[in-house]
């Protein structure tokens, strides 16, 4: 009897060694597929670069204007919601591209309404760049952009008759996933990239 | 021929339990969660302080308009407002300070926090403030969701002081506690205060 009791008694902290490593092995899975969470950079020709990446870490203004001057592109469209009262980042991006050279009637705006999230803009944009006769965008975004995001993202332009290729600015994603675990803002992005993700799939309009 | 009760099959027992426990959540997951959401929110009564803080973060300003309207009560005598170096060439608290003035806040009664990455180095900041300018009471204006965290970490930070917390109020296009999980902007705003109170209470990423 006491034999089989001491058995039971053994085998508590074995299990709880085997759940402790089960987790420890989900978070190391977790840790080194985070770069396959995220989309790939990729750069395609187009009549049209529409800018989003305006927000302080991107520095999307500056990767923008290397794709116009590499001839990416030759038209320009910034665009963003408001970020405080009646000031829209996308007029100040507009004003940097200009004085980094790019002619005034190159770069033009679209002032966004704010809503709930990404997938909603996206008939937004298409309306805009169908109205103005582009058959052909790339789409610069922040450096959290998903592999999930950007696959829907072209998909839906193409279903509307446009050519799109979704990307971000390199060295800002490097610096990103630089080590991101000791900083606030980058935990934070992570965070939010990976949660808005999962919170999407569960609403029609954001899928 | 004698009947000999039997014990119901283990897996007809778990089974069971399963459904109890499902039909209880589909009861009273609703007022359960409701609950969750109203409490992350707190709100003092009205007193009069020394400054008006309305916390960064809000792209519609409209806690900069309810600081403002605190400030034309009387209730304070300055007013912070706060920000970041967006993109380029615009400050976010440089944009709320200007609409806090249309307000007919004078501007020499502003005082901008530029570096308000967060909440934890705004309560850092005004701690200096309050200390520099001989401040002892100050009230805190944010949203809702963001009141209860905002209030402690504020007391944690800037422990010296006394801050009263007067939130905006919960409707739309605020967020809303009730029935949260049914509006897509609602709940990721609830699981993101949920995450940051996890973050604040381990002391964790600055």
């Amino acid at each position: 009897m006491i034999g089989v009791f001491g058995k039971r008694r053994n085998r508590k902290p074995r299990r709880w060694l085997r759940v402790a490593c089960a987790i420890a092995g989900l978070l190391a899975a977790a840790y080194f597929s985070l770069p396959l969470f995220f989309a790939p950079a990729r750069v395609e020709p187009a009549e049209v670069i529409l800018h989003l990446a305006i927000d302080p870490r991107s520095r999307g203004d500056e990767y923008v204007h290397r794709l116009y001057q590499e001839g990416v592109a030759r038209r320009i469209i910034a665009a963003s919601s408001q970020i405080s009262w009646e000031v829209y980042s996308a007029d100040f991006a507009r004003a940097h591209l200009m004085e980094m050279g790019v002619p005034a009637e190159n770069v033009s705006i679209l002032h966004l309404p704010m809503l709930e999230c990404g997938a909603e803009y996206l008939p937004i944009f298409a309306d805009h760049l169908k109205a103005r006769g582009f058959s052909s965008v790339l789409v610069v975004v922040s450096p959290t952009l998903t592999r999930w995001g950007q696959r829907r993202s072209e998909n839906y332009f193409r279903a509307a008759g446009i050519e799109a290729t979704v990307t971000f600015v390199p060295e800002a994603r490097a610096a990103m996933l630089d080590r991101w675990w000791r900083t606030h803002w980058k935990a934070q992005a992570i965070a939010l990239a990976l949660m808005n993700s999962t919170i999407d799939l569960l609403y029609a309009r954001c899928r | 021929m004698s009947f000999i009760p039997r014990r119901p099959p283990r897996h007809l027992l778990r089974l069971l339990v399963l459904l109890a426990v499902a039909a209880l959540l589909y009861f009273y997951s609703a007022p359960v969660f409701n609950a969750a959401a109203r409490s992350l929110i707190r709100v003092d009564a009205p007193a009069p302080a020394d400054v008006v803080i309305a916390l960064g973060g809000d792209a519609r300003c409209m806690r900069e308009r309810r600081a403002a309207e605190i400030f034309n009560r009387g209730l304070a005598r300055h007013v912070i407002v706060s920000g970041v170096p967006y993109a380029w060439g615009v400050h976010t608290g440089d944009a709320a300070k200007r609409y806090v003035e249309s307000l007919g806040v004078p501007a020499e009664r502003i005082t901008v926090l530029r570096d308000a990455w967060n909440t934890r180095r705004e309560a850092m900041d005004v701690n200096e403030l309050m200390r520099a300018q001989g401040w002892n009471r100050a009230i805190l204006v944010t949203s809702p969701f963001h009141s209860r965290r905002a209030h402690y970490t504020f007391r944690r930070y800037a422990a010296e002081y006394t801050f009263i917390s007067m939130p905006l109020e919960p409707e739309p296009p605020e967020w809303q506690p009730e029935r949260w999980w049914s509006r897509r902007g609602d709940l990721g705003i609830t699981v993101r205060e949920y995450l940051s109170w996890i973050n604040t209470l381990a002391g964790g990423w600055r």
